[in-house]
């Protein structure tokens, strides 16, 4: 599984970071004007996704417990790409294929279903302490938004345990 | 501390409010194997509304009175629907600290909001779980 800090250093975006302001589409100085605050939050869904995915592609006996969570990983990526586009699109930009194809196992992808069904609980609450941490340093209904979708992903955590 | 800070966290004192008076009735319905489960989550949301009150005072408010009552959303009359009343209630607290979360300008404020929101989402997966309502996890708790 990749993690966001190696994919924002894969695309040059990693350095700036600390530099940015918390409101989409705000950038503080010119350096930070190169990447907004939820551009690593989405890379960062996008990967959790792949991880899904990778995961159920594997271990298709995994589906009935996991598939409603998916979901809703999936629509909390949704609802940020929508309120935040200036970030959507500088994930596009920096990553051509988001959802890569499915080859039935993703790199790392561990030989059993405990491990695997382990794996992505760790890469699930990874992304809850992602989430709540922009929210932290956002304001206004995208703090809520990005609250309710650390909340919810905080669910996930649980019930792959 | 600005005004909208403090409506944000009075709105979530109302939640709590409401969630602990609601408890009273879910308590008084589940099946005996669940009241310890309601117990602790009450006991919970008291702690919270106590902390969320102390908060309040500390930006010079003073934090809103509980009602003597409250409507019910629907009628509670067995451990099914006391169980749903619960998973209402916590919808409820998450949409107060939601709401808080979106007024907050002080990192406290927000840590403490975006804290009791993950709470009441997760107390509401967990009466989820025992009636048997899927999906488990709400989606956008507080949405």
């Amino acid at each position: 599984m990749l993690l966001a800090g190696a994919s924002l250093g894969a695309v040059g975006l990693g350095p700036a970071l600390g530099a940015c302001e918390a409101t989409s589409g705000q950038p503080s100085t010119p350096t930070a004007a190169a990447i907004d605050p939820l551009t690593p939050v989405l890379i960062g869904q996008q990967e959790l996704l792949a991880t899904y995915k990778h995961t159920l592609a594997a271990f298709p006996d995994l589906t009935a417990s996991v598939s409603d969570l998916q979901a809703q990983t999936s629509a909390h990526t949704e609802a940020l790409r929508a309120a935040a586009p200036a970030a959507a699109g500088q994930v596009a930009a920096a990553s051509p294929s988001p959802f890569p194809a499915q080859s039935g196992s993703g790199p790392d992808q561990p030989g059993d279903v405990v491990t695997a069904r382990s794996d992505l609980r760790r890469a699930v609450q990874v992304a809850a302490g992602t989430l709540r941490a922009a929210a932290l340093r956002a304001d206004g209904d995208l703090a809520a938004l990005l609250g309710s979708c650390a909340a919810s992903t905080a669910c996930h955590v649980r019930l792959l345990g | 501390m600005s005004p909208a800070e403090i409506e944000g966290l009075q709105a979530a004192l109302r939640s709590e409010h409401v969630a602990i008076w609601g408890y009273g009735i879910v308590g008084a319905s589940v099946v005996l194997e669940s009241r310890q489960a309601v117990r602790d989550v009450d006991a919970a949301h008291r702690s919270r509304r106590d902390e969320l009150a102390d908060l309040i005072r500390l930006r010079g408010a003073d934090p809103e009175p509980t009602e003597a009552s409250y409507e019910l959303p629907f009628p509670v009359a067995d451990p099914t629907s006391a169980l749903k009343l619960a998973a209402s209630l916590e919808a409820g607290v998450a949409s107060g600290y939601a709401f808080a979360v979106s007024r907050s300008d002080s990192q406290r404020a927000k840590a403490f909001s975006l804290t009791a929101l993950t709470d009441a989402a997760l107390h509401q997966t967990s009466w989820h779980q025992l009636s048997g309502v899927t999906p488990l996890s709400p989606e956008f708790p507080g949405r």
